[in-house]
């Protein structure tokens, strides 16, 4: 197991890219590596502004799961990252009831299906009345293979 | 198999659960619409180390700002128009000829938002957090920065009511320099402690080769 703690920066920033000058990220301020990033981030902050738990709160539950869950080796520190907010904060969610294992679970499936409803290129809508999708139907006029499940595969550029 | 002439292709697992809670904490009104955009767009367009570097090219070259700085940095930041989301502190640390100071949050990844915007990655690092309060001298050195034995070096642990930003030292040859022009010297690991500014030198040559 690796110690996290005790890694040189350059190598805890990107186990994959050790020796290349990540330190050298330039004056400016970093940018969100992906738009889900910016998104949990800008969750986070908007909830608290709203009033529905203090930074105290969070910097706690923040905290206790960067402990509970470090970085592991196969991710970089900017991966580790971004999981550790996005599972704090529905930690949090539901620790204060605002949402629960269902409804995430049932969020997350009328998006795929709002995403492989719209044609590409034009805008997502959101919609929860949409039918599971028949692959073999949908992606395909003429039937020669057995439906397959469909692979989520993530969009946006890897950092 | 998809077919790239129907659908979308769904983003990752992650992405879709972030816009799941969005869309969730929407429909129960917790949230508003649009609260998320607004936030992003800050941290994207209007906060960063550019900032934080007037305000201490500020304190530079106005004594008066410097001292108010430094009894109430909250109060002078929000003079420039910076200002936090949640009302956390703010506080200067100066650099002297005796004493180097280092930022870190130990705990998570705080940060003086309103003057720097987003941290580094090697900020949030759990190598950062715990190595340069441990071993501050060597955790510089990483950075190309050496501190002399007989300086000081402090390190200051943010949370979330206090955050730390390092005034540094203005670099020799600066006599008489606006503002403006003693801002391009500041650089945000200078404002973190893992950095100096720029000396008049590196600005010439950072400039003839932009």
């Amino acid at each position: 197991m690796t110690d996290f703690e005790s890694q040189s920066l350059a190598e805890a920033l990107d186990p994959c890219r050790q020796g290349s000058n990540l330190l050298a990220e330039g004056m400016d301020a970093p940018k969100f590596g992906e738009p889900w990033h910016a998104q949990v981030f800008g969750l986070a902050f908007a909830l608290s502004k709203a009033g529905h738990f203090t930074r105290d709160t969070w910097v706690d539950t923040f905290s206790k799961e960067i402990k509970a869950n470090p970085q592991r080796p196969d991710e970089t520190s900017e991966d580790a990252y971004y999981r550790q907010w996005a599972t704090a904060l529905f930690e949090l969610l539901e620790s204060l009831d605002m949402m629960n294992d269902a409804e995430m679970a049932e969020a997350v499936e009328a998006w795929r299906r709002s995403f492989l409803h719209t044609e590409h290129g034009k805008p997502i809508v959101f919609r929860r009345d949409l039918p599971k999708p028949d692959y073999d139907h949908v992606h395909h006029h003429h039937h020669h293979a057995p439906a397959e499940p469909p692979k989520p595969v993530a969009v946006s550029e890897a950092i | 198999m998809t077919d790239e002439h129907h659908g979308t292709e769904p983003p990752s697992e992650a992405a879709l659960r972030i816009k799941a809670m969005e869309q969730v904490l929407i429909e129960k009104g917790l949230l508003e619409a649009g609260a998320v955009d607004t936030i992003v767009d800050i941290f994207e367009h209007q906060l960063g180390p550019k900032n934080g570097a007037r305000v201490v090219a500020r304190a530079w070259s106005d004594e008066a700002y410097h001292q108010r700085l430094m009894t109430d940095a909250t109060a002078a930041i929000l003079e420039l128009g910076y200002s936090g989301f949640d009302g956390e502190y703010m506080v200067v640390c100066e650099n002297t000829a005796e004493v180097h100071n280092v930022t870190v949050c130990t705990l998570c990844s705080c940060y003086p938002w309103p003057t720097l915007g987003l941290p580094p990655m090697w900020y949030k690092t759990a190598a950062y957090r715990s190595r340069v309060v441990i071993e501050p001298r060597e955790v510089l050195k990483e950075f190309g920065l050496t501190i002399a034995d007989d300086v000081e070096v402090r390190v200051w642990d943010s949370n979330n009511e206090l955050r730390y930003l390092v005034l540094p030292m203005r670099p020799a040859g600066t006599d008489g320099w606006s503002e403006e022009q003693l801002a391009k010297l500041v650089t945000r690991d200078s404002m973190i402690g893992t950095g100096l500014p720029l000396t008049p030198e590196q600005l010439a040559a950072q400039e003839a080769s932009a």
